[in-house]
């Protein structure tokens, strides 16, 4: 009894006639213009995680003014520390305008603000301890 | 309108903060940052609209509401 092991499928067909006329006659460099392979997609794309998810408890991120202009992390850091500290000054002289519940939700935030910086700093001056040793 | 002595730049910073704080799940946190931000500049879209959805994380569906029908009025 003979086996026949080939599938049809992997069989080795007859190779596919070439293209007559002018697009044979086209330079190999205007034939590898015209296949476009699709680039590889990147993981976040791959896991659709750059996809927005359809529910309420989503937000993406804020709209950068244009007029920004970021700099090195330094002086970001400089930057911020600047703009909590000039404002809670301000809020504390009383210079800023609103009501009394608005006062309090800019003071509560810049509080929070002032916390997080004082670990940041805390956490900054642990590691320049730990590297010089 | 922005409260006078608050930049455009500083809003941003502030948002892109809480932004940064929600995508880490500190809820609470960003809801304090947006809510300053809100009372900074009451009609800044996004802020409101990013304090709704930090109140739908945290369960708050009522405040969420107000939040967005602040918007829509």
């Amino acid at each position: 009894m003979r086996v026949d092991y080939t599938l049809p499928a992997l069989q080795p067909g007859t190779l596919p006639e070439l293209p007559s006329g002018q697009e044979s006659t086209r330079p190999f460099r205007e034939q590898l213009r015209v296949s476009a392979p699709e680039l590889p997609l990147g993981w976040e794309q791959q896991l659709r995680l750059d996809a927005r998810p359809f529910t309420g408890t989503y937000i993406g991120p804020p709209p950068r003014p244009q007029a920004l202009q970021l700099s090195d992390p330094e002086t970001q850091r400089a930057r911020w520390r600047s703009m909590i500290w000039r404002h809670s000054v301000a809020l504390d002289a009383g210079t800023s305008f609103g009501r009394a519940n608005s006062t309090q939700a800019i003071r509560t935030m810049l509080e929070m603000l002032q916390e997080m910086q004082e670990m940041e700093d805390s956490i900054i001056a642990q590691q320049v301890a730990v590297t010089r040793g | 309108m922005a409260q006078l002595n608050w930049t455009e730049e500083e809003i941003y910073l502030l948002a892109d903060r809480a932004y940064a704080l929600y995508r880490q799940g500190r809820y609470p946190e960003a809801v304090v940052i947006f809510e300053g931000l809100t009372a900074i500049e009451p009609s800044n879209t996004y802020c409101r609209a990013a304090l709704a959805t930090v109140c739908m994380s945290l369960g708050e569906p009522q405040r969420a509401v107000k939040e967005l029908s602040f918007i829509l009025n």
